[in-house]
């Protein structure tokens, strides 16, 4: 009996020295600042991290199809909200989870628009486990930073600083005209939305809630992503957790995407074109939530101003929102 | 209470032991669960494991090994049957009316083993090669301008199904031997078949290695827990550190060949032949650990086969259970048929003593070489994989007295370690060609990987750009260079026949932590999982 203690003793104490060391590692190799050049996985997404705390009212989170669809600063133009795309490609619902941990820990948003596409994304356990751990051993998550790493970066503290220009947004101004000739065809079918990633939503609903910022459910144009069978499924499980729920891809007269010209995939993805309609849209919503408030004047949210005057300047030729007023 | 999701998440995640899911969520629990219980309970508590991993990781197809089990079974005691209905029998005769009345009998246990061959070769021919040979069938009859073609069937594989098939065919025949006596407890024999660590990836077991030693299981020992931990970490670290740190530059120059001069296809090759050793080697390191943490020794499968001389040594430690499963239900009934006895006699009075027995044997060595061959996959290229080394090792044998004449007459020491390097060398390069055919998409594609590193050889791969466009770094290289160092260290330890575990277990617990520590740490540091890795499959639960 007393060997049997001994060795439990033993055991305990040895994942207890495990689990220190890796904290300890996880304070070495963790990124010190947000910038792609630091290994911060998504930079562009974590650009977040570097706004000034408490400045951000909407915080957009899903994959691809978000940072290609919402442009945070035309929402800035249009309306005074400030906004950030945390879109990443092929983001699951787990790291959509991490987005908001992480962004919450410095910001105070008070809508977060969830994009639906990464619902249909499926995990494994494998991957719940490994960024659950990621979670509380970042050493997990930037074990390949070994290649980077100076010495001095090793014990230096963490500081954000990184700000992206787009505020998330990726700009595309190519143009691959889609068939659309099964997009959004009428089906009283369902697909399936996986137990987990249903708990994932609701622990997410149930995060934002207690946060106090509303969840809205939002599903952008695509033909290739997006059908009614989805549409179906995702508005039934709005309902049943009590959220917004916005399918741009069932509004032709409020989002009138033309699929002849607003993709820069073959419907897959929306280009700049595109992406100005679904983001009026968007910006027309945020705004009858009656949930914000006009920063244009905020001395905080100066430099959103700059940020817009350079991202016009950049894109002038393909841009169209900043000349209607 | 809807579980399709644990099939669907779990299924992917389950099929490797360095799955996180396996490693800290099902052997976790496995191994509480299995502590808690009365020690009676525990062999029960491995075969629920067992049979929950299968259906983890197979779903609904654990029909197939319940089926194969049971068949297995009942073949068994009815072999057994027969076999004491002929000793009664024979009791009863005189002595001389013995001989004539025993063959009766053996032939109706040969028809009950020609059975249970048939059924589990059979079923694993139709499941894994129909596809093949329709598809080759095909492709003579549109050769031979008809127009009749047969559709392709296609099935659903088991994970594993080569391996308990070859068991289960290897316990029905050692009871026909007499080996073995039948077991007449299904559960006993269910845990042989389907005991979870080997279910996936071997070892291929015998009866008499495993079945005892799973039935009477008692509490985890500490010091087998510690042994077993280390040697599953061990594994780990060449799986996750250097098999899936390989993997994208091998995937990118077998899958883009055109785009690579010789020098970079041998590279490739190289980096394949490493990453096949480290995977599956690794593989049966934890199924070794795991074993041991349970108190059951594993066979090995691997026994430091880059180390070895020839190419008939060569497997004889590596794939060990599949090797001595070809060996003792091929080669050895093959050799010892009557006819085959015949030849060997007439052959050594025309060609001698060492060319003769080589007539009967080369035929057996055919047919194991060409099983292995298509045991490793249903395509060309694996055949001539294992007609390659069919040839290599039948000129080895027919060779042999000409090497010994010509060390003699040239005063070659053939004991010295220059001769051995050179063995070792030459082996490895033979090694590596064979799997440059085994991992090219067919055979075509293989002659042409293999011509061009005679006619566009260079070391471009050297400048650091080639390496990147191959998916990796001169880092990854390192990391890769450092790895092979230590196992190569760990196994020039191991032939010496120093026993590290043992060893260590000797130091101060200081030592011993840090060590198990730095382990750890190398494998989170150095291996490559995580953001911008694509897991890798174990690559010979495929086969």
């Amino acid at each position: 009996m007393k060997t049997k203690l001994t060795h439990t003793a033993k055991a305990l104490l040895f994942v207890l020295i495990l689990l220190i060391l890796m904290s300890g590692a996880s304070q070495i190799v963790r990124p010190k600042d947000n910038t792609e050049e630091q290994w911060k996985h998504d930079s562009s997404a974590y650009g977040v991290l570097g706004e000034p705390e408490n400045t951000v009212d909407v915080l957009l989170i899903g994959d691809s199809e978000l940072y290609s669809s919402i442009i945070p600063l035309q929402i800035w133009d249009e309306h005074g909200y400030t906004s950030f795309n945390c879109g990443s490609k092929t983001q699951s619902l787990w790291y959509s989870i991490q987005f908001l941990l992480d962004a919450f820990e410095r910001q105070t948003p008070k809508i977060v628009v969830l994009e639906t596409n990464t619902i249909f994304r499926y995990f494994t356990v494998d991957n719940i486990l490994l960024h659950s751990a990621e979670i509380l051993f970042p050493v997990l998550k930037y074990h390949d930073r070994w290649k980077i790493i100076s010495f001095e970066d090793m014990f230096s503290p963490v500081d954000y600083k990184h700000l992206n220009a787009n505020k998330g947004f990726l700009f595309n101004n190519n143009i691959d005209p889609a068939q659309t000739d099964d997009y959004m065809t009428p089906s009283g079918s369902y697909k399936y939305i996986t137990p987990v990633n249903r708990m994932y939503i609701r622990m997410i609903e149930s995060f934002c809630s207690s946060h106090g910022a509303k969840l809205v459910l939002m599903s952008t144009p695509s033909t290739k992503n997006w059908n009614m069978a989805r549409h179906n499924s995702i508005e039934r499980f709005a309902k049943e957790i009590g959220v917004d729920y916005i399918d741009m891809n069932t509004m032709p007269s409020e989002v009138p995407i033309d699929w002849d010209h607003d993709t820069r995939d073959r419907g897959d993805h929306l280009n700049i074109y595109g992406a100005e309609k679904a983001t009026a849209y968007l910006g027309k919503y945020l705004e009858d939530t009656g949930l914000l408030t006009d920063h244009k004047d905020d001395p905080a949210c100066k430099g959103w101003n700059k940020a817009l005057a350079a991202f016009v300047k950049k894109y002038r030729k393909d841009l169209s929102f900043h000349t209607r007023k | 209470m809807d579980l399709s999701f644990l099939l669907a998440g779990c299924g992917k995640a389950m099929t490797s032991f360095f799955a996180l899911t396996f490693l800290f969520l099902f052997l976790p629990a496995c191994l509480i669960i299995y502590s808690i219980v009365p020690r009676s309970w525990k062999k029960y508590i491995l075969l629920i494991a067992s049979y929950l991993f299968f259906w983890f990781v197979s779903g609904t197809l654990v029909i197939y090994l319940i089926l194969s089990t049971l068949s297995v079974f009942l073949l068994g005691l009815w072999i057994d049957r027969i076999q004491t209905q002929m000793k009664d029998h024979l009791k009863e005769l005189p002595k001389e009316e013995r001989k004539a009345a025993k063959p009766k009998y053996m032939r109706r246990q040969k028809r009950v083993v020609l059975l249970g061959v048939v059924l589990h070769i059979g079923l694993l021919l139709v499941i894994k090669y129909s596809g093949f040979f329709f598809l080759n069938v095909n492709g003579f009859l549109k050769l031979c301008g008809s127009s009749v073609w047969f559709s392709i069937p296609r099935f659903a594989m088991p994970i594993g199904l080569s391996f308990f098939s070859l068991q289960a065919v290897s316990y029905i025949v050692d009871v026909y031997h007499g080996l073995e006596k039948a077991d007449r407890n299904f559960l006993r024999l269910a845990l042989f078949m389907s005991f979870f660590p080997q279910i996936v990836e071997g070892p291929i077991c015998r009866y008499s290695q495993t079945a005892g030693q799973l039935w009477q299981v008692g509490p985890i020992k500490y010091e087998n827990l510690t042994f077993g931990l280390q040697r599953l970490l061990y594994g780990a670290m060449k799986k996750v550190v250097v098999a899936d740190r390989l993997n994208p530059l091998v995937t990118q120059i077998f899958d883009t060949t055109n785009n690579y001069d010789g020098g970079v296809i041998a590279l490739g090759a190289v980096c394949y032949t490493i990453q096949l050793y480290m995977d599956f080697s690794g593989a049966m390191d934890a199924v070794a650990g795991i074993g041991q943490i349970f108190g059951v020794t594993m066979p090995e499968n691997f026994e430091r086969p880059f180390f070895s001389h020839s190419i008939s040594e060569f497997w004889k430690r590596w794939h060990i259970s599949l090797g001595a499963w070809f060996r003792d239900y091929i080669f050895y009934p093959v050799t010892s048929a009557k006819s085959m006895k015949k030849l060997t006699s007439s052959a050594r009075k025309k060609l001698g003593n060492h060319f003769g027995p080589l007539i009967a044997g080369s035929i057996a060595l055919f047919c194991v070489w060409f099983c292995n061959g298509l045991w490793h996959g249903a395509a060309w290229s694996f055949i001539f994989f294992g007609m390659y080394h069919f040839v290599l090792i039948l000129t080895e044998n027919m060779i042999a007295p000409a090497v010994k004449s010509f060390n003699t007459k040239l005063h070659i020491n053939s004991a010295s370690k220059p001769y051995h390097a050179m063995q070792i060398v030459r082996t490895a390069v033979l090694v590596v060609i064979g799997e440059l055919f085994f991992r090219a998409g067919g055979l075509q594609a293989g002659f042409s990987m293999f011509g061009k590193m005679f006619t566009s050889f260079s070391f471009s791969w050297l400048n650091g750009d080639t390496l990147s466009s191959l998916g990796v770094d001169w880092q990854d290289m390192l990391i890769v260079g450092i790895t092979i160092i230590i196992v190569f260290v760990v196994s020039l330890m191991n032939e010496k026949g120093i026993k590290l575990r043992e060893s260590l277990a000797k130091k101060n617990i200081v030592l011993r932590w840090s060590v198990f520590y730095i382990l750890i740490f190398y494998i989170i540091i150095f291996g490559a999982y995580g953001f911008g890795y694509i897991p890798v499959d174990p690559m010979y639960a495929q086969f």
